[in-house]
């Protein structure tokens, strides 16, 4: 009885602090009514997760907000109550905070009886939160460097994760990446069931990119052998002395035909059928998070024809390829976070017929990565634009940056204007049809403000 | 390509093991001010089997995780002490940042206690305190000569130079080679090696054409380096340098 006064009392103060978050015009109250929460009941989070019917963890560098959203809708498609996180805040207290929305104020747990929780988790609180917590499933979606000011070296995620996986009850299926070998070498720690998504056939060349994260086996250290690589270090590789093993993905992508920025014509082999879909979501990395969500689907007991059929009705998420509608121009936020997303934009943009108009805003906040040095590893060269515009806090890096890719747009000069509203209508003012806006984190959350206040779109926490 | 202008030969040492934060950058920033003047730059990467088989004018080696760097020490202990030592003894230009600078010097001792052997270039030992102690990271700005030099550290291993080293620059902001001496990077002739990347070279044109020029006395003493038009890249510089309050 204390506890459940305790947790009534947590969900009434978080509740509390998220009206004055909202009122007070501050944010979405994402994070704060999540901090109220845990302040008053310390084990709210792992509490109230234990108590769902069945929980998904996902995690992983690029794609956790798609891929969540993706679960989420194939979910709801079979019929689930879902309780999720579809912010993008991802770390415990913004689990909390999503608690705080759905829990019963007083401290029931009914509802929670009945509903399936599908969370994203930033790589470490995915560390901190697994071992006081017991998942249904846990999906593991790939490695890469980012921000490592904050977040240190990928090979000590991976050690942080493969000591959480060793601790896994064995009623946890895992599903992870077979291209990727560093999130193999954690799934394998698993004692329990472990399904594979990845590539089949894709990818043509075998030599990695020079700004690829991972080149030797996370076991034995020896260079990896790629067979096909996909992007970054993601393909089919195999460890020279068969120290790790690729596994076999149990969902496959065999085909991936990117539309540009508009989508992508993929097929996934599942159990021996080839299913072909168009998703609105673009780029070969999205075919990664659809076969990801329909293989967490698969464990979850829905087939792979309603999953595909939730995913192709599920647009991208916000910041994510979203479209905004403005008066000059249809605005098309595409967030890029390290290396790998950032080429992975700019092979998006060149798969476009025509050049676009392109505004690259750089910031340099904490959840940007205060150290900028990854755009030197950023294929600016690769960039052939209408207009180009640059901003953020860091725009002269960006401009620096630009000129020594000899970036030459097909109209005009570069133009250069720091922050964002304003380099924002620079670049609109003069746009023709459609702007593509390249942004980091706190710059894509930004230039999602400037919308939201101009009435073009609403906030990202409204639909949550 | 024939341009002309003066050659010069550049090894860029384990892009493969030693890329962690673009470092990259560098060379590319190299490429292009050579090019603009018409010079000839040769850049040769070597990765970790490779032999170095000729001599070099300029050697570039960025920073890498624990594992790649204790690759790379092996590599340049056994395979490529001889050639790099001899050319830059000859007057060949270095830049070594973050981990490649670690192992520039005689020593680092990692967090797990592994000591790794460096070509000892620079006088001096890199001691990591431990994965417990707060590793430096951050933005640093510097003095050097009559100007600044500006870039991001981010480093656990603690750096202290012998008699026979001196520093680079002096520490205007941020922690430099151990935090306590006020002292960033070393030089050893004409190597040059310092915990900034960003990359450091293009938000400071003034060390990039020091190295070139550096690298040029060996082999086109006559030859002097025209101006370039940089003001983008001191204006980024300058910008910089607000963020940190210098």
């Amino acid at each position: 009885m204390r506890r459940r006064l305790q947790r009534a009392a947590a969900t009434a103060a978080g509740r509390a602090a998220a009206a004055v978050s909202r009122w007070t015009r501050r944010g979405g109250g994402t994070a704060i009514s999540g901090l109220a929460a845990q302040a008053i009941a310390p084990q709210y989070v792992p509490d109230a997760l234990n108590r769902l019917s069945s929980l998904v963890l996902v995690s992983g560098t690029n794609g956790k907000t798609t891929t969540t959203a993706l679960i989420v809708a194939a979910l709801r498609a079979a019929g689930h109550e879902v309780w999720t996180n579809p912010t993008g805040s991802n770390l415990e207290r913004g689990i909390a905070a999503a608690l705080v929305r759905r829990a019963a104020w007083h401290g029931g747990q009914r509802r929670e009886r009945s509903a399936v929780g599908v969370f994203e988790m930033d790589e470490w609180a995915l560390a901190s939160l697994l071992p006081r917590v017991t998942p249904t499933l846990v999906v593991l979606l790939n490695l890469f460097r980012d921000q490592l000011d904050r977040y240190g070296e990928i090979d000590t995620t991976a050690r942080a994760w493969r000591k959480v996986m060793a601790g896994l009850p064995d009623s946890a299926t895992v599903l992870a990446n077979a291209d990727d070998p560093l999130v193999t070498s954690v799934a394998q720690v698993h004692s329990g069931r472990v399904d594979w998504f990845g590539s089949d056939g894709l990818g043509e060349a075998a030599v990695l990119d020079p700004w690829a994260d991972v080149r030797g086996c996370p076991g034995c250290g020896e260079p990896l052998i790629y067979d096909a690589v996909t992007f970054a270090h993601l393909g089919r590789w195999r460890c020279p002395t068969g120290d790790l093993v690729r596994s076999q993905p149990d969902v496959a992508i065999t085909a991936a035909q990117p539309r540009g920025i508009d989508g992508l014509e993929l097929t996934l082999a599942t159990d021996g059928r080839h299913s072909r879909v168009e998703a609105p979501l673009p780029g070969v990395y999205s075919a990664y998070n659809v076969a990801a969500a329909v293989a967490a689907a698969r464990v979850l007991g829905i087939g792979s024809d309603a999953a595909l059929d939730a995913v192709v009705a599920t647009g991208p998420a916000f910041g994510r390829a979203e479209v905004i509608s403005s008066p000059q121009a249809e605005v098309v936020i595409l967030l890029t976070k390290n290396p790998t997303s950032a080429n992975q934009v700019l092979d998006l943009l060149a798969g476009e017929p025509e050049p676009l108009d392109t505004l690259v805003l750089l910031n340099d906040g904490v959840a940007d990565g205060e150290d900028v040095s990854w755009i030197w590893d950023v294929e600016f060269e690769r960039l052939r634009p209408r207009r180009l515009t640059l901003g953020g806090r860091r725009a002269l890096d960006l401009e620096v940056r630009v000129k020594y890719a000899g970036v030459r747009p097909s109209e005009g000069d570069v133009d250069v204007a720091p922050g964002i509203a304003d380099p924002l209508d620079r670049a609109l003012s003069r746009a023709d049809g459609r702007l593509a806006v390249i942004a980091t984190y706190t710059a894509m959350l930004a230039v999602r403000d400037v919308c939201v206040a101009r009435g073009w779109t609403t906030p990202y926490w409204s639909n949550a | 390509m024939t341009t002309g202008g003066p050659l010069l030969r550049l090894a860029y040492l384990y892009p493969d093991l030693m890329n962690l934060y673009a470092d990259r950058g560098n060379v590319t920033c190299l490429e292009r001010r050579c090019a603009w003047r018409g010079i000839e730059l040769r850049v040769s990467t070597v990765a970790w089997g490779d032999s170095i088989d000729e001599p070099h004018d300029i050697y570039v080696i960025g920073g890498g995780q624990d594992r790649q760097q204790r690759a790379a020490s092996d590599g340049l202990t056994r395979r490529h002490a001889d050639r790099i030592g001899r050319d830059v003894a000859d007057g060949a230009a270095m830049l070594a940042v973050c981990g490649g600078y670690q192992l520039m010097g005689r020593s680092y001792r990692d967090a797990d206690g592994t000591v790794m052997h460096g070509l000892g270039i620079f006088d001096m030992e890199t001691v990591h305190p431990g994965a417990e102690v707060a590793r430096c990271i951050g933005n640093i700005a510097c003095r050097w000569r009559d100007a600044h030099l500006i870039g991001f550290e981010n480093h656990g291993g603690r750096t202290y130079l012998g008699a026979g080293a001196r520093p680079l620059a002096e520490v205007v902001k941020g922690f430099g080679n151990n935090g306590t001496d006020g002292g960033e990077g070393a030089v050893a002739g004409t190597a040059i090696g310092t915990y900034m990347h960003g990359s450091l070279l293009p938000k400071n044109p003034h060390l990039a054409d020091h190295l070139l020029a550096t690298a040029l006395r060996r082999v086109a003493p006559e030859y002097s380096l025209s101006p370039l038009d940089d003001d983008v890249e001191w204006r980024a510089h300058r910008a910089a340098l607000g963020i940190v309050g210098v």
